[in-house]
């Protein structure tokens, strides 16, 4: 990801996590929603990278976006997490706080945390264990104790 | 060394490039193979059948299609106790011979045969009463998928699809499969008419939001049905009766959330034999909270195609995640989509497998399905320009992915699980 994408996060943080501030033509969009929407595993990251620069920008929106759906969120973050950058750290702790979002993305979240610099987890992982959320305590259990590893696509 | 594997299992580990070492004319190869759910690359044995592999292990079909000498052992599972052609034998030198009768007027059967005692099974071929004989290892090597994906059992739909309507014969046939088993059995479901109708049975899974007692008037299952409904009523199947069940606890909490295809199997492997009055050809439908990071997917089926009648294992049902019921989303093309539709279709989908379908093109842009009218994709058009990207059981959960061909239909019909 280039430090362009991330200034054009942080545009997007500010401006209420609109759903049009990357610049991507609609094809483009429509594109990357359907790979977010497969109904098995979602492609590695280099497939969305090949459909033009602004692809992990927008990844990061759609991710960080209230009005997209729980699946699409939650796989826009495990795509990115696989060459986790320091943009990804303000989305996952965005979603993680968020008591509207669907447990599932927020439990998401938590089993993902491995994947993030240690710095960039820890306060995270305190976040989800004094959450009071059961689901969000066992995961982070889980999370320190069984990390996940990306298993290879089936 | 692995404990799964028999008396120990000296190998290379991670061979690739590497040249495997030859031992007692073995002539091994490197190999891609599950080892505690995972791949990895082992030297292994090449083999022919399962008489080729020393006690203990048989001779299968792995990822790269080479056939090699794996550990056997399956699941200790039964055939239905409400199957009224039954037929039971054992191995002779790795192979069972199972004699079964397709009674005239027959329009479609299924054949299962499942090793009972815990070993493998891999299908060879079907001898017919014209005298000729339905290979397994050439073009209907596409019915071995279950041997392949549990072991234990291979649901295999006659015929599949419309050009392989001549497979279908009437008198005996011996359906032969390679096995070690002592307790190895064959049930036959036919069909006299083509099916018009699939029976649910929906377990709900742990949901926070709805009930087996609530769940006949929730509106966001309903409108997932009806998407369902929808789909499968323009290829000539209707749904229902849909009946709920809450899946007990502690398994409820334990499985609201699915981590791993292993935890999808054990789930449907919960569902529960029907009365001995009812008719057991139901579907099982489990809606879970969601699946897992480490198995993202959007629903599974554990049949392909699914044993008729047969609950309580983990070939016994279907998995979706309810995640999107009742959520508004945003679709492809910025439109707001109705999640519990969505979900409906992703329902439609993993029933389509159920019930016998591919994928109409795989992931990989090349494999394409058996059935000869539905439009395949090349590498080059792979995903977005494929003429097949409306198809249901196009690899995407697109909104507006709905179509089913008459020969699709056909498939579907022809599974005793779609009945009059």
């Amino acid at each position: 990801m280039t430090p362009h994408t991330g200034t054009l996060l942080v545009f997007a943080l500010a401006c209420g996590l609109s759903s049009t501030s990357v610049d991507a033509s609609p094809p483009l969009r429509a594109q990357v929603w359907r790979l977010l929407s497969t109904r098995h595993a979602p492609p590695p990251l280099a497939t969305f990278e090949a459909l033009g620069p602004e692809v992990p920008a927008l990844l990061l929106e759609v991710a960080a976006d209230r009005s997209q759906g729980s699946l699409q969120r939650g796989r826009a973050l495990l795509v990115l997490s696989t060459r986790p950058e320091p943009e990804l750290g303000p989305v996952f702790a965005e979603v993680l706080a968020d008591p509207a979002a669907p447990l599932v993305l927020r439990r998401q979240v938590v089993l993902l945390l491995p994947r993030l610099p240690p710095e960039v987890a820890r306060p995270l992982y305190a976040q989800a264990q004094r959450s009071g959320v059961p689901e969000l305590v066992e995961a982070a259990r889980l999370s320190l104790t069984e990390p996940f590893a990306p298993a290879p696509r089936r | 060394m692995d404990p799964e594997w028999p008396d120990g299992h000296c190998t290379t580990v991670n061979c690739a490039g590497l040249t495997c070492a030859n031992h007692r004319g073995g002539n091994a190869e490197c190999a891609r193979v599950d080892v505690a759910g995972a791949p990895v690359e082992w030297c292994l044995r090449p083999c022919e059948r399962y008489a080729d592999c020393r006690v203990g292990y048989v001779c299968e079909r792995r990822f790269d299609d080479g056939r090699y000498c794996v550990p056997d052992h399956a699941p200790v599972q039964r055939a239905p106790a409400s199957a009224t052609t039954l037929v039971c034998g054992r191995s002779q030198g790795g192979t069972a011979r199972l004699a079964f009768d397709v009674p005239r007027g027959t329009v479609s059967y299924l054949a299962t045969p499942i090793a009972q005692d815990g070993h493998r099974l891999s299908p060879h071929h079907l001898e017919l009463p014209s005298g000729a004989r339905l290979d397994f290892r050439g073009a209907n090597l596409f019915q071995t998928t279950m041997a392949s994906l549990h072991g234990y059992l291979n649901p295999t739909v006659i015929p599949a699809t419309p050009d392989r309507a001549a497979q279908l014969e009437f008198g005996r046939h011996v359906y032969e499969v390679e096995t070690w088993s002592d307790d190895v059995c064959l049930w036959l479901e036919t069909e006299r008419t083509p099916g018009s109708r699939v029976e649910l049975r929906v377990y709900l899974t742990g949901l926070a939001s709805v009930q087996a007692r609530t769940a006949p008037n929730d509106p966001d299952l309903a409108a997932m049905f009806d998407e369902l409904g929808q789909i499968y009523a323009a290829a000539g199947v209707a749904v229902g009766p849909i009946r709920y069940r809450d899946v007990p606890q502690p398994a409820g909490t334990e499985h609201r959330f699915v981590d791993t295809l292993e935890e999808a199997e054990a789930l449907v492997a919960l569902s529960e034999p029907l009365g001995a009055q009812a008719d057991p050809r139901v579907i099982n439908l489990f809606l879970v909270q969601g699946f897992g990071p480490e198995f993202p997917v959007a629903g599974v089926s554990l049949g392909l195609p699914g044993p008729a009648g047969l609950h309580g294992t983990s070939a016994s049902g279907v998995v979706v995640s309810a995640e999107l019921l009742g959520q508004p989303l945003v679709g492809p093309n910025g439109e707001q989509l109705d999640g519990s539709r969505l979900t409906g279709n992703v329902v439609a989908h993993e029933f389509g497998h159920y019930l016998g379908l591919f994928h109409t093109t795989e992931g990989d842009g090349v494999t394409t399905d058996p059935v000869a009218d539905t439009p395949s994709c090349t590498p080059d058009l792979f995903p977005f320009d494929c003429p097949d990207l409306t198809n249901l059981m196009f690899p995407f959960a697109d909104p507006n992915a709905r179509e089913l061909s008459p020969g699709q239909a056909f498939g579907m019909m022809a599974h005793p699980l779609t009945k009059d």
